[in-house]
Formats: C-alpha cells, structure tokens, sequence
C-alpha cells in the first residue's frame, strides 16, 4: 500500500505523489478516529487542556494570583471568589490548576520531544546502519530498559538536584529505549523495501534517504507511543513530587499540589481533590486518544 | 528449553554489569556526602577522614566499581552505610514483602481486567465496551500514591475492614494491592479485548458456532484459551510498572518492601544499599521477562517449537 | 479449557476472600474500640532505627530503642539533669579530676550474666573507639577498675558535660563478652535495659518483651510487651491511631491535630519545646556578611504566618538568637518584630540591590517547605527573590555542614544552654554545627568563659551577655520554637515528654 510510486525517480514527483498518499491516509486515519466516540472526547479534553495552558497567563496573573499568598484566607472551602477553595498558604487552588496545567503539560511535552529525539536518532542509526553499532547501541538499550523507568528517575533526580531540566531529563533517559526500540524496527521494515532501494540505486544520501522515506513510514507508532507517554510522564512527576523529588516550589504543578495537599486530605479533601481530578482527566484523556490513535492507525484492528 | 533459558540467564549478567555502572555513575555525581550523613552534624575531621578511608571513598569511582564488580561474583553486595549490616541480609528481609504486594496487585489486576476484556469484546460497540475500557482506563490515571490514601481514608478508617499499615498478614497486602493493581489493569483488559476480537473473528469459531455451539460456550471453550496468550506476555510486561509502583505504595501503605528500602538508602545517601534494591529490581523484572517468554511457549505450541 | 476453569477458580476464591475479609474485617472493628490489650502498647513511629546497637549510629530514632534495651550509668530525668541510673553512688575528687563509681549490685544483663566493673570498663574503652558517638566519649579518659563494683575514670578539669555523656546512649553499659567477641551489636542487643528484644522485621516493627530481672524495681515495667512499627506516611500514622492499630504515636502531623483533639478516644501531647529552628545564612557569602541585610531579612518575615502555615499554630514564635526556656534567655535588641518599612530601612542602610541578592533555602520536609515558601513570599515585599530547594536529610547535612549553601530551614536541639552555645555559634565547630559559619573571637571567649563559671548566677549573666551580643549580630534568623507533639489512646497512662522530645515508655501503664 505504500510502495505505490515506488518507481518514480524524478524528485518532484515523488513529493508531489507522497503528498497525495499522505493526505489520503491521514484522511482515513481521521475518519477512523471520528468514529471513535471515545477518543474523540479525548482529543477535545487534550485541546482544552493545551488551549488552558497557553492562555494560563492571560485568565491569571502568576505574581499575584497563582503565587501570591493570603495567610488569613488559608484553607478556605470552595466558594464564588474562590471556587476550588484555597490552599494552605491562602492561594486560589483554581488559579493554581489552571496556572499548573503550563508546568506539567510543557514538562510531559517536553520530555516526550527530547526522548523521540534522542530515542529516535539512536534507533534510527542502529536500525539503518545495522551491524556492530546496532549491537552496541542495542546492548545499551536493554541495560537502560532493565531499569524499571520510575526508579531510574528517581535515583538521577537525587543525584542531578532537584530543577525541571534536570526532571525533564531524568524521566527521558528512562522513556528513551521504548523510542530506539520503535524507530529501530521501523527503519528496519523499510530499510529493504523496493523505492528505498531504489532511492538508493539514484544516489541519494543515507541522511535523505532516512528523513524522507524512514521517519515518514514510522510516525504512527511513534505518534501513539508519544501520546501515552506524555500520559506517563505527568504521572511519574505527581510521584516524584509525592517523594519531595518533584519542581521547585511555589510552582504549582499538579503533582506538587497533589503532594503538598496531601497532609489536609482529612479535613480539607478539595485541596488534593482538584488537582488530583485533573491529573485523572488529562491521563484519561491522552490514554482515550492514545488508543484511539492506535485504533485508526492500525486497521487490523478496526 | 534448558539451553534458552541459560542462554537467556547467561545474557542478564553483562545487563546487571552494565546497570551498576550506570547507577555508579549516577551516584558519584549525587551532591552529598555519605560519611557526613552517616557521622552527624557533631563528627570531628579525623573520624570523618577515618571512614571515608574505610570505606573505600578516597579511591576513583572506576576502581570503587569495580571493586563492587568483584565482591559481586563473590556474592557480596557490600555493607550497608546506614546500618552497617550485610546488604544481602537486608535485602533477603525485604524481598518476601515486594513480592506478595506484586503477587497481590497482579492477582487483583486479573481479576479485573480479564472479566472487562472480555466482555467488552463480546459486547465490541456497545456503551458495555466503552464503560469497561472507560474504568480499566481510570485505575491507570489515578496517581498511585492519591488513589492509596484514598483507600486508606475509606476502607480502613470509614469501614475499618482493613488495617492500615503494616505487613502482618495477608488482609495488610489488600489494600496495597487493590492501589498497585488498578494501575496496571488497563493494559491487562484492553489486550484482552483486541486479543479476543481478533480470536473471535477466526474461522474456527465461527465452525464452532456453525455446529450449533452457544455463544457464551465458544467464547469460554474456544475463544478465551487463544486469547490468552497476550494477556500473559502484557501482563509479564507490567511487571515493571508494578515494580515502580511499589516505591510509592509500599511508602503510603507501610510495608517494608525494597521499593520503601530504596527511597530511604537514596535518602540516607546509603550507596550500597542503593545499588542493591536497583540490582534486585532489575533481576526482578528480567527474571519475570523471562517466565513470560516460557509462558508463551507453554501455551503455544508453536512458539514451543522455535525454542527447543 | 483448564484455563477458563483456572480463570473461574480465581474468581471463586476471590469472592470467598472478600466475604471472609468482610467477615474478619468486623471482628477488627470491634477491636479498635474500648478492648485494649492490657499486655502491649503498640509505639508508631516515621523514622526506623539503624541499628540496635548503641554505639554504633547517632540517630534519635535509634535512641529511643536502645533506651529500653540498654542503661547508662547515668540517666537524664524529666527536667533533662543527669541521674545516677547504673551507679548506685559516685564521688570526685576535686585534686586529681577523679570520679569514682559504685555500681549497683546484683543487675543482670539480660542473657542472665551479671553487670560488673569489667563490662563497664570494657564498654567505655570501646566506645571510645566508635566513630558514629566520638563527640560523646572525649570527656573522660583512663577508666579503671578498682574491685567489682567499682570503677574510676579521669576528666579534664572541672567538667559538667561528663554526666550527661555518661547518659547518652553511645554509652549505654554492654556486655564485655561482646565486646571480647566482636560481635555484631545490632544483632545481639543486649543490655541490662527494661525491656528484651525479642525481634526485628526489618522496615515494619521491632518487638521487646519486659525484663524480669530488670534491677530498679521502682523502675520496672509495666507493660509487658511493647511493639515497635515503622509508619512513614504521616497521614497513615494517623489512621492508624484513629483504627486503634496502634496506642501511641511518636510523631504526629500538626495537620491532624484539630482531627485528633476532637476524637475522645485519644489524647494530644503539646509539649513547647527547647527546639530552636531558623532560617540559617551563610554568614561568609556576601550580602549575607552584612549585618543590616541579615537585620532586615530578620523583620521582614512574619513568624506568625509561618507558625500557621507550617505548623498549623504548634509553635511560639522565637524571641533571640537562643532559645527561650534555658538558663540565660534574653530578648534584648533581638529586632523580630514583622516591620516590613524597617526591613526596607536596613536595606537601605546595606545600600545593594535586593534583587541582586541571592538566597536558595534548602528544606529537607514538607513543614520546612511550607516554612520556606512564607518566607519566599516575605522576602518578595522587600525585593529579594528567594528559591527553595528540597533536598533530603542526609544530603542536607552533609550539604550544610561543608558550607555549600546560601541558606535553610533548620534548627538545633539541645537539652541546655552551654552545648546549644557551643554547637551553633563557637568558630570550632564551623564545618559541622555552626552553621552559620560565625565566628566571634568575643562570642568564643563569652561561651569558655560561661563553661568555667561554676556559680549559676554569674554564669546566667555571662550567657545572657552571650546572647546579647549574637542578638546584635543577628547571625541567623530564628523562626520559632515548635511544641513536640505525640498523641496516645486515652487510656495509656503516666506518658511524659520532656522538652528535649524523650518519652520515657518503661514507665507506661493502661488504666484499667
């Protein structure tokens, strides 16, 4: 199904063809994932969250509204001024989910981009090149795979100090090998089919060769994994913070709130209710999408 | 069979070399200092001086690992910084604990997500599937260490049906087990779902149905035992997470596991103690890799047939 | 097929469990109510020892343990002064520094062996040789035995810290046969304490049974076993005592208090202790050597708001530079009043840019965070931006102790004035108490002076001179003095926390 224009040497063509079959299979894939009642809630929960976390800044004032504390207006219960109630500084817990989906959405996104980076490059190379650097890479994958990802953090995190590059790191190191092990196979399946070897046969270079037929033909599980690991990593976070490993305070990161609100759970319940809702909303959200995703990429299973 | 499994073992012991090196790394960049936090804030210079030398923390991080490396294959994990006993012995301690919350979590993971997988798959499209996709998904999105404390304000304080820490008897593991479990039950129900849609599509079952078999026989005689098979191998596979899990659970629930053991030796700056909870961790879940692996052949015959 | 009836198998017992779970989950119910185990009391606690050795960790929680286990020769009582417990008469001589002990006679070990002299001598020139306890073993030297009963050790001049060295745990009297042995300690805990070990399952509890032949009688037990668990979750901890699972707790969250104190089964202990916590700043990192900056941080926070906040009102503000409630108290010109214009004054006269001023407080819990983030929020109102770092405990020791910092919340517990004096603000001790890193050739020559002053009204006066001279120096900011709190089952009678946080559990009983 994809090697349709295999044939095709001239270059324009092949984009102008590749962009044709892109458009259709990406429509069919939509038209999969319509259907999906389920992911599409997903999706539109996702959006709202991104949408809330781009115009957190616009809804609230970080100095004043998120940071800013009110002593005598601590632990106060939901109410018109403050819907979800104040925490234990007096803060608008409101303020501070919304405010909050800006850390923990840019530190899942951000960790997911740098491990398909790193993952990707490094799968990518081994898959293509084969031979002694795949071993070698491989072999080191498998040790980083052997630790459980959570505990690795948590051990690097200790040991880097605790700020959000350093998390960011921590939690891709360990999403890393689930990527290389994705590109490597991938670039594996196409490496020996027919345009690529014909692309090949005309000169072009492996560098082309790999951004223009590999990466293209390994996006949908890469698509998925990237999904569901965003979901991973907002909840390893909440755990790390739990453990006092997670950002700095007063950012209000959900995990960190979730943590921090955790000693007020007797008397207090909305204090940990709220920001644990809306780590559930968004990890049920990605995982809906992520299926679904899943679902309409791979038709077997339609 | 007996030669891939000593293949297989064989093949973990360069891994576990190559995880204590990476650990070692780490470790050696980490901004405490052990001595100091094992003397106090009270130590004179010369018994500080006195321990590092002990210890072994003068030398380049190179050799102290291969040191380590060394009393490895003598079955010698090192002493303990913080309780100066042997890691081995502490960790033979611990090890019983994480394994019968695993057990535990496991168990009642199974006993959620196989019910949902399969009728969701034998009800596919219905509000029945979507409502059981919709509550093996919730158990994973829930943090761990919330849902527990959760468990704890109501099983334990409002029913006071079980106890709320503690590792005495098998009732202290249910709670535990119910937080760890409802983690990992997504997966476990959602494979079974596609597994059985795809099972229930084959030839044979629709012959089986053709022959005038009921529907729910098929799907218990015919269906199930073939859709099994991904089940297993997802299941080995969240092993993983359930290990990670551990750490937080074991420390909301109290059980005096190797995942709490391990946040407080990375607390205490307790390097060996470290190394050796990440150690048994990764032998834990290659160990369970491997069971899985002989699963799937067990269950298949023709995987069987490629091993022997 | 098998597997369908495996499958069904696994669910049939699952049901059977969660009936039978139902079933003894009631009978639990009942027991969480008035029945008591008149035999046990079940002690919580977050940190777990070490080890059950004495000599061989420095930790509180390791303290605790080794108090039933084990006896000094002396002992400190309820107001925190050293008495004979061991010893049954002692003498000294003025001439040669000489101290003479006479041990009681007939104790027993608890392998039935008799306590005399040799394992007194052995024990205090082993413990010499112990790294974890070094700073509680200088004091005497040349320990002799003189018959039996009888022992004679040397001092360096006049000394009042030796009694109190005696008392600590690192000198708890052990078996010489042990000791002979090179025996593992932790292993064999063995002591002439109250109460036996029985066994230890490591990360969840540690038994002890009473001692029969324990040799004060007035003292013996009178509970018969106690039980040690290990619940690190604050909030757990709590669910337990509410469940009745456990009869005391160690350390309980000030956020449960409020719950607590309206349940009748139980009984809060708020003790106000000598604890004095801080917000400590590298005196040798500029600004911080500024006098005017470090006055300024000192009025620019509101200790009320961060009592509230981290402590949820257990505490009372600190009133100098020493804590209040030790011999030589003094509030003069301490300056901690919250005035914020005044704060901007000191600025002023420090003449910098606040927001040049760099200042990272590292918190190792989460009350010291809450702390921190009041703080954090203070110090915005007069410019400064401050960070807040959390690292664990023993990185944080270690950390603060070589200097690597900029500030933390902290704090220091002392039983009396002279030790508290000499281990935050003597320069001998830069690089491991004295955090600050101060170092006042006046300060130092006023705490020697005071440890020489035998009277206690000349000495009162050269502390509080002392004190008076930190005040003005400002050297770090105390935040407050926080009360210690435990909370037992109402009917557990004669508990006694002292201000130092020390319980003393051989004297526990239940009312019946």
């Amino acid at each position: 199904m994809i090697t349709l224009n295999a044939n095709t040497p001239a270059r324009d063509t092949a984009d102008i063809t590749k962009k044709y079959k892109k458009k259709s299979q990406s429509a069919e894939v939509w038209h999969r994932l319509r259907r999906n009642k389920a992911a599409m809630l997903g999706l539109v929960v996702a959006i709202l969250l991104i949408l809330m976390a781009i115009f957190s800044s616009t809804l609230y004032d970080y100095e004043t509204q998120v940071i800013n504390q009110d002593i005598p207006n601590r632990l106060q219960p939901p109410s018109w001024e403050h819907p979800f109630g104040t925490d234990e500084s007096g803060r608008d817990i409101l303020a501070r989910i919304v405010y909050g989906s800006r850390f923990s959405l840019s530190i899942g996104f951000s960790t997911v981009v740098f491990a398909l980076i790193v993952g990707g490059t490094l799968g990518a190379l081994a898959g293509y090149y084969g031979g002694m650097l795949d071993n070698i890479l491989m072999r080191i994958m498998d040790i980083f795979l052997a630790i459980p990802g959570t505990l690795f953090a948590i051990t690097l995190v200790a040991a880097l100090g605790q700020n959000t590059i350093n998390l960011i790191i921590a939690l891709a190191i360990s999403s890393v090998p689930g990527f290389a092990r994705i590109l490597r196979s991938s670039v594996l399946s196409v490496r020996e089919v027919e345009y690529v070897e014909a692309a090949r046969a005309i000169g072009a270079t492996d560098a082309r060769i790999i951004m223009q037929h590999v990466i293209p033909n390994s996006l949908a599980p890469v698509i998925v994994q990237s999904t569901l690991n965003v979901a991973t990593v907002i909840l390893t976070i909440a755990g790390l913070s739990f453990l006092g490993l997670g950002v700095r305070p007063p950012q209000p990161e959900w995990g960190a709130l979730l943590s921090s609100g955790r000693q007020y759970l007797r008397d207090y319940g909305y204090i940990t209710m709220f920001p644990g809702l809306a780590i559930m909303t968004t990890i049920l959200a990605l995982n809906l999408l992520g299926d679904g995703l899943r679902d309409a990429l791979d038709p077997r299973l339609k | 069979m007996w030669k891939y499994i000593l293949k297989r073992i064989v093949a973990m012991i360069p891994v576990l070399i190559g995880v204590t090196l990476i650990v070692y790394f780490i470790l050696s960049l980490a901004p405490g200092d052990p001595v100091r936090a094992m003397l106090g804030e009270q130590s004179t210079p010369e018994a500080y001086e006195e321990m590092r030398e002990a210890l072994g923390l003068n030398d380049p991080v190179i050799v102290q690992w291969g040191r380590y490396i060394l009393n490895l294959f003598r079955g010698d994990f090192g002493i303990s910084y913080k309780t100066k006993t042997n890691v081995a012995v502490e960790l033979a301690a611990r090890i019983p604990s994480t394994l019968t919350l695993s057990f535990f979590a496991t168990t009642i993971a199974i006993i959620f997500a196989l019910p949902l997988g399969i009728i969701a798959a034998v009800k596919q499209n219905t509000w029945i599937d979507g409502i059981s996709m919709f509550i093996s998904l919730l158990g994973v999105s829930i943090p761990i260490f919330w849902f527990g404390l959760l468990l704890l304000q109501f099983f334990c304080l409002k029913l006071g049906w079980f106890p709320a820490s503690g590792a005495d008897t098998w009732l202290h593991y249910v709670m535990p087990g119910m937080a760890l479990g409802f983690h990992c039950m997504a997966s476990i129900a959602r494979i079974t779902r596609s597994s059985m849609l795809e099972v229930i599509r084959q030839d044979y079952i629709r012959t089986a149905r053709s022959k005038g078999l009921s529907y729910n026989k098929v799907i218990r005689k015919h269906a199930l035992k073939n859709a099994l098979i991904p089940t297993i191998t997802v299941t080995g596979l969240q092993i993983g997470s359930l290990l990670a899990g551990s750490v937080l659970t074991e420390t909301v629930f109290g059980i005096p596991g190797i995942g709490r053991l391990m946040i407080q030796s990375i607390q205490g700056l307790d390097y060996p103690m470290v190394l050796g909870c990440i150690l048994v961790f990764t032998l834990m879940f290659s160990i369970v890799n491997l069971i899985v692996d002989l699963l799937y052949a067990f269950v298949d015959p023709r995987i069987k047939a490629q091993y022997s | 097929m098998k597997k369908v009836q495996l499958i069904g198998l696994v669910l049939l017992i699952a049901m059977f469990a969660s009936i039978a779970v139902s079933c003894t989950g009631n009978a639990a119910n009942t027991k969480s109510g008035p029945a008591i185990d008149y035999d046990t009391v079940v002690i919580a606690t977050a940190d777990e020892t070490p080890s059950l050795g004495t000599a061989t960790h420095n930790a509180v929680a390791g303290d605790y343990v080794n108090k039933l286990t084990h006896n000094g020769l002396f002992r400190l009582d309820k107001e925190l002064n050293p008495q004979p417990d061991l010893v049954a008469s002692y003498d000294f001589d003025e001439n040669s520094y000489t101290w003479t002990f006479k041990l009681h006679p007939g104790i027993k070990f608890h392998d039935g062996s008799d306590l005399t002299a040799d394992d007194v001598v052995a024990t205090l020139n082993y413990t010499k040789t112990m790294p974890d306890i070094a700073t509680y073993t200088t004091s005497y030297d040349n320990v002799t035995k003189v018959d039996e009963l009888t022992i004679t050790l040397t001092t360096d001049g006049p000394s009042a810290s030796l009694l109190y060295d005696l008392a600590h745990h690192g000198n708890y009297i052990i078996p010489k046969e042990l000791i002979d042995q090179d025996a593992d300690m932790s292993a064999n805990p063995i002591g002439a304490g109250p109460y036996k070990f029985v066994s230890w399952d490591r990360g969840e509890k540690i038994t002890f049974v009473a001692f029969e032949d324990y040799f004060d009688k007035e003292r013996a037990p009178k509970i018969k076993n106690i039980i040690w668990r290990i619940i690190p979750e604050g909030s757990s901890r709590t669910i337990a005592i509410e469940s009745g699972e456990v009869d005391y707790i160690i350390e309980l969250d000030s956020t449960a208090v409020k719950t607590l104190d309206a349940n009748e089964n139980v009984t809060v202990m708020k003790i106000p202790s000598v604890s004095h916590n801080w917000l400590c700043i590298n005196n040798e990192v500029p600004p911080f050597d500024n006098v005017n900056v470090r006055r300024a941080i000192n009025c620019a926070i509101n200790r009320a708001d961060i009592i509230e906040v981290a402590l949820n009102g257990a505490g009372v503000p600190a009133t100098a530079q020493t804590p209040a409630g030790m011999l030589g108290e003094n509030p003069d010109n301490f300056g901690g009043e919250y005035d914020v214009e005044k704060a901007k004054e000191y600025m002023a006269k420090w003449g910098g840019d606040p927001s040049t001023i760099k200042l990272e407080m590292i918190c190792s819990n989460d009350t010291k965070r809450r702390a921190a983030e009041v703080i954090q929020s203070n110090l915005k109102e007069i410019g400064i931006e401050a960070g807040i770092v959390s690292l664990d405990l023993a990185t944080y020791l270690s950390e603060t102790a070589a200097g690597n910092f900029t500030g933390f919340i902290g704090g220091y517990t002392s039983n009396e004035m002279m030790s508290f004096l000499k281990g935050v603000y003597h320069s001998s001790n830069i690089g491991s108490s004295n955090k600050t890193r101060t170092a006042n050739p006046e300060v130092d020559r006023l705490i020697e002076l005071a440890s020489k002053t035998v009277d206690q009204k000349e000495r009162e006066k050269v502390l509080m001179e002392v004190t008076k001279v930190l005040n003005d120096n400002c050297y770090q900011i105390p935040i407050y003095q926080d009360y210690t709190l435990s909370v037992h089952k109402k009917d557990l009678d004669n508990t006694f926390i002292t201000s130092g946080g020390t319980f003393f559990a051989q004297e526990w009983s239940w009312k019946k």
